[in-house]
């Protein structure tokens, strides 16, 4: 019996690659469309979909962890500090000028749509499933291994850098305190950490080796994902939305 | 022929000052369980990843001598042809953990996938190996969070799974507890009673003395023993080369010294036992 792992909505159950299409074609549309009303329609759009495919909480807290501090800095600095305009207000040395404020809101919203599309099909796709799909589609089977192990490796060296500097601690190496004696920590944890993580390599190679990674036979997968019937309907309907939002800039272009 | 044959093999690591291995000639039977013994740093992993074929083949250094496998050369034998055949399973367990799946099932599937063996199979032969090793209440669990013993159970599940023909296993209990020690030396005396050949690295003495045929008893990279486990562990001299000897042979010792009438080569508590209860009765 396969391992299918089935989601209840109905959005976040599409296949990976349709998921990422869908949020390419999002990405795209917004970097395409000109004025800050279209792209602040395709950031709603977005946003939409994120509360429809069940990972609104999930793509609003990890929108303003990531791109709400870029767009934070973007309003601040191309406000306060675009050389020619119309000012808004002033206070001390600073002018807040309108021209700059549509440019800081043109590039946030190209942020927040392109980053967003991509948060939004991380939100609901696992790596696992992503990678999975891609392998599919015909990438290499190492690559995939790679990109897999890579990020399951990352908490295990952040939990095996924590080790080292309890060890360290325990050994008399001061770990606490200002950013000097902080950074004179960072060889005796950084050494060890490199060092061992290379001698891991080596062998998890040869565990690999042991487990027929380079056998040439196609391999099967236990856990596994396939296209449902709502992907063909979505592919098609992305790309009606696609091919309308290109006709309509190059008419705006021509216009 | 053995099955396993090593002549006069030779090995010194990349940029190493003496070889690790010297002149080593071995024959390994078809089917039987060898411990290999010997004190840290005397060769017993150059040995396996030689029988392996990981020797030269991923360590760096300079081989002679050669390593014949069903009499075929052993660097015949693509590393294809090879891991189906003889499963390996490492000192460390972390290094085990592949880090291509995130629960502890998959991961003892992953072997089978690459062999493209069919999903129906892959899940009967990994629930079967799971309940074998314990390991079925951790299927779930990503195997980065395992215990160190719970990733010792886990990689040897992983070969056990491939039903390979040969196991090299090299200290697979190293951090268990007694019981799941001796909840592994059963499983390895399974292995062998369906036909594997075991080659085995471990220290704990009583269990080599209980379970394996044959002892290869290494010391700087050289053989300085090999035969089977009655002849080779009733010799007391080989305390002198850092090898501690099963209670039941130093006791056995002590008691004709003290002139008591024990026959020689007991190795087991069992055999000294009943060899006591038939002469004195108790």
């Amino acid at each position: 019996m396969q391992r299918e792992e089935k989601q209840k909505n109905k959005i976040a159950a599409l296949y990976p690659m349709t998921k990422f299409y869908m949020a390419l074609v999002v990405a795209i549309i917004t970097l395409l469309l000109p004025g800050i009303q279209l792209k602040a329609i395709c950031f709603i759009c977005l946003c939409i979909l994120a509360a429809a495919s069940g990972a609104g909480k999930v793509f609003v807290k990890r929108m303003l962890k990531s791109i709400g501090v870029i767009v934070l800095i973007l309003l601040i600095i191309q406000t306060l500090f675009y050389p020619t305009g119309t000012p808004i207000f002033s206070f001390w040395i600073f002018t807040a000028k309108w021209e700059g404020l549509f440019v800081a809101l043109r590039l946030s919203l190209n942020f927040a749509g392109a980053g967003g599309a991509i948060i939004w099909f991380f939100s609901l796709t696992t790596e696992r499933d992503f990678v999975l799909a891609l392998e599919k589609a015909g990438m290499s089977p190492k690559a995939s291994y790679v990109v897999l192990s890579t990020l399951q490796m990352i908490p295990v060296m952040k939990k095996r850098s924590q080790t080292i500097m309890n060890a360290q601690r325990a050994r008399g190496v001061e770990t606490e305190g200002n950013l000097i004696v902080r950074a004179k920590v960072f060889v005796p944890t950084l050494v060890p950490l490199v060092l061992s993580s290379i001698q891991g390599t080596e062998e998890r190679a040869l565990t690999l080796e042991a487990r027929g990674f380079s056998v040439e036979t196609p391999s099967t997968h236990y856990y596994d994902i396939h296209p449902g019937p709502m992907d063909k309907t979505v592919k098609v309907l992305t790309t009606v939305v696609l091919i309308i939002a290109v006709a309509g800039r190059i008419l705006l272009w021509v216009i | 022929m053995g099955y396993i044959e090593l002549n006069n093999v030779s090995f010194t690591y990349l940029l190493a000052k003496r070889p690790a291995m010297e002149n080593v000639s071995l024959s390994i039977e078809k089917g039987k369980f060898y411990a290999i013994l010997g004190a840290n740093g005397s060769g017993k992993t150059t040995l396996c990843n030689i029988i392996r074929g990981f020797i030269p083949n991923f360590y760096e250094g300079e081989m002679t001598g050669e390593v014949m496998l069903e009499g075929k050369p052993l660097k015949d034998y693509s590393m294809e042809d090879l891991a189906p055949k003889m499963g390996y399973v490492f000192q460390n367990p972390f290094n085990q953990i592949t880090g291509a799946r995130d629960n502890v099932f998959e991961e003892i599937a992953y072997g089978l996938e690459n062999f493209g063996v069919p999903v129906d199979e892959i899940q009967r032969r990994v629930e079967r190996v799971m309940e074998m090793t314990n390991t079925a209440y951790l299927a779930e669990k990503n195997p980065f969070e395992l215990s160190g013993g719970q990733q010792q159970r886990v990689a040897l599940a992983s070969i056990l799974v491939l039903e390979p023909d040969i196991l090299v296993i090299d200290e697979p209990t190293s951090q268990l507890d007694p019981k799941e020690t001796e909840r592994v030396f059963d499983i390895i005396r399974k292995m062998k009673e369906t036909g594997k050949t075991i080659i085995l690295v471990e220290h704990k003495i009583e269990l080599v003395a209980e379970y394996a045929d044959h002892v290869i008893v290494l010391e700087n990279g050289k053989v300085i023993d090999f035969g089977e486990k009655h002849e080779v562990l009733s010799k007391l001299e080989l305390q002198d080369h850092g090898i501690v000897l099963p209670q039941s042979v130093v006791l056995a010792d002590k008691m004709r010294k003290q002139g008591m009438e024990i026959e020689p080569k007991l190795v087991t508590r069992d055999e000294l036992k009943q060899e006591l209860q038939r002469k004195y009765g108790r």
